[in-house]
């Protein structure tokens, strides 16, 4: 059940996620999330942001399943006017580590460039993505996706309405 | 008083027609590069600003770095407990002192020439000037750290002004005093802002925020989705249709808006959502309020919700979480805000973690409300900027009578904004003092 994973496989089904946001097909990202599966984005400027717990401190985004299912609804609505029209987006992924398998799952760390284009600026989001990835039914799902921004203010990005 | 003196003590820029029912406002108030100097030169050198909470200083020789009104400052607390405010830039060639965002220290030393000053007094220590100086070269403290003129609290709230000879804080608080009040008063052991606290950039002119923080006209509209997501989390009763409130001018600019929403506050209104763990938490929380407040004023506390400006920049959002922003222009058609959280202190840990819940799904620069808002800041600075010359409308629930600085109406009309645009009208008109 707990077939060995391996970092090619990682980067393959990173990749996909990356290329499903990219397409904005919302709805089957949301799919490779578990039951239980979260999607947060801490604080920045913030020297913990791996280890800080949404419980204590105010995150960007703190997304439990159902929530993340809200924001996928949300963003798919003409009345969700930051992503109205949706900016182009692109989702790069480097610097794939395996960090060692617990109870929770499969420990993974990425480096992160995701570029949004809109009304003739681009604007770059950088940081670290720290994955827990279980294997449910013999495919990969995201237990926890953590996006943690390499930015001291959110200048110029300001608010982040897309997913990261 | 006269046609003329009148005239003298407006800027032309807001437009009052009684007969009419109309209050506009000229667009190059929003896009003008000399209407924002003077803004920066007036406005932001005069007025009280919100620089912190107590909360953020805990202990002495805490300090924090912050950029109020366009001045680099430090805040510390000193061993006396007080808190004071000083420029952040050394007496020597200027360079900025402090470079980490908060911390703990006794001095402050200069990265160019080794400048040492104690943070708690501001003084010179005499290390690098003990060569090459007369022995009395600071002997009139010219080469301390210098001082912001002015720094006053209210209920823990710290503002400091420019201005050595401005009234008081709280005189100039006016009637916001009750609304603070009403804030201070959820919790017995005081208000703390919680870490997380968020400093953000975007395109627009730094009114469009103040005005978007008390506007209860836009909800229905801009956060369409955001109140669908709330219906479907407290099954699918309609928040909209259910507000009930009102808009104030409160005096010197400040105004407010409260109403009834049941949305669910920490403290105290429990709603279904919240899970039943929670529940006798916060009917505890309430049951503390009646004691502290009694009935009238605990239901107040606990039940309503409002929206709080302090002229010109203080945004204090008492509804699903409490938040507090301040504002300032980047110029005329971008600005900064810092925008922090803030709970209970000694609050019980699920009640914590419900209200960052609440308070990150709208008011976050992540949530599911406050993206849109900017992004009818972007439009309406790209609208200004690139249409002619026009007039922006602030007349709704406009009567022919109402006192300016102080007129009530429906939540959803704009009565509090045209107080703070009469302030902001006499202010830059050349009114001088400050009365309410």
């Amino acid at each position: 059940m707990n077939g060995a994973i391996d970092r090619r496989e990682v980067e393959d089904f990173l990749y996909l996620e990356a290329r499903l946001l990219d397409e904005w097909r919302l709805e089957d990202w949301e799919k490779l999330f578990t039951d239980d599966g979260r999607y947060l984005v801490p604080p920045v400027g913030i020297s913990d942001a791996d280890a800080a717990d949404p419980a204590n401190i105010l995150f960007l985004i703190a997304d439990d399943r159902t929530r993340i299912h809200q924001r996928v609804i949300r963003l798919m609505k003409k009345s969700a006017h930051a992503e109205y029209p949706h900016s182009r987006t692109r989702h790069c992924i480097t610097n794939v580590e395996l960090r060692g398998h617990d109870d929770l799952g499969t420990r993974v760390s990425a480096a992160f460039a995701t570029h949004r284009v809109r009304r003739r600026e681009v604007i770059t989001y950088v940081g670290q993505l720290l994955y827990t990835l279980v294997r449910v039914e013999g495919a990969l799902a995201i237990r926890e996706k953590r996006a943690c921004l390499d930015l001291d203010v959110l200048s110029p990005q300001g608010s982040l309405a897309f997913i990261l | 008083m006269t046609m003329t003196q009148a005239l003298e003590r407006t800027t032309g820029l807001v437009q009052v027609d009684r007969e009419r029912l109309r209050f506009r406002v000229d667009r190059r108030t929003y896009s003008d590069p000399e209407i924002f100097r003077r803004e920066r030169d007036i406005i932001f050198r005069r007025c009280w600003l919100y620089a912190g909470h107590g909360s953020e200083l805990p202990r002495a020789g805490d300090f924090v770095i912050r950029t109020i009104g366009g001045f680099d400052l430090i805040l510390t607390r000193d061993r006396a407990g007080r808190v004071a405010a000083f420029f952040n830039a050394c007496t020597h060639r200027g360079s900025t002192l402090c470079r980490e965002a908060r911390g703990n220290a006794r001095v402050v030393t200069c990265p160019y020439h080794g400048w040492v000053f104690d943070l708690q007094s501001g003084q010179l220590r005499d290390k690098a000037t003990k060569s090459g100086y007369p022995a009395d070269f600071n002997v009139d403290g010219i080469y301390d750290l210098r001082r912001v003129p002015r720094i006053e609290a209210y209920r823990d709230f710290y503002f400091i002004n420019y201005d050595p000879a401005a009234v008081s804080l709280e005189e100039y608080l006016a009637s916001a005093v009750e609304f603070l009040d009403l804030v201070a008063d959820q919790s017995e052991s005081g208000l703390e802002v919680i870490a997380g606290g968020q400093e953000l950039y975007t395109p627009g002119n730094w009114k469009l925020l103040v005005e978007n923080s008390y506007d209860a006209y836009h909800g229905p509209t801009l956060h369409r989705s955001y109140f669908e997501f709330l219906d479907v989390r407290a099954s699918s009763q309609n928040m909209v249709a259910t507000q009930r409130g009102y808009g104030l001018g409160l005096g010197n600019g400040h105004g407010v808006f409260e109403i009834e929403l049941n949305s669910g506050r920490p403290v105290a209104q429990w709603i279904e959502a919240f899970g039943e763990e929670a529940k006798p938490k916060i009917e505890a929380l309430k049951d503390d309020l009646i004691r502290r407040l009694g009935d009238n004023r605990a239901e107040r506390v606990a039940e309503r919700q409002r929206n709080l400006i302090i002229f010109p920049n203080l945004v204090i959002n008492d509804n699903i979480g409490l938040s507090v922003r301040t504002v300032y222009p980047q110029g005329p058609d971008k600005l900064m805000a810092y925008v922090w959280a803030l709970g209970t202190r000694d609050e019980d840990p699920l009640l914590r973690k419900i209200r960052l819940d609440n308070y990150l799904t709208f008011v976050g620069p992540g949530g599911f409300a406050t993206p849109d808002d900017f992004e009818a800041f972007a439009l309406c600075q790209r609208g200004i900027d690139f249409t002619p010359h026009g007039w922006s409308d602030i007349s709704k629930g406009m009567t022919r009578d109402e006192d300016l600085l102080r007129a009530r109406g429906d939540f959803t009309d704009e009565a509090q904004m045209r107080g703070w645009w009469a302030q902001w009208d006499r202010m830059l008109g050349g009114a001088g003092k400050l009365d309410a």
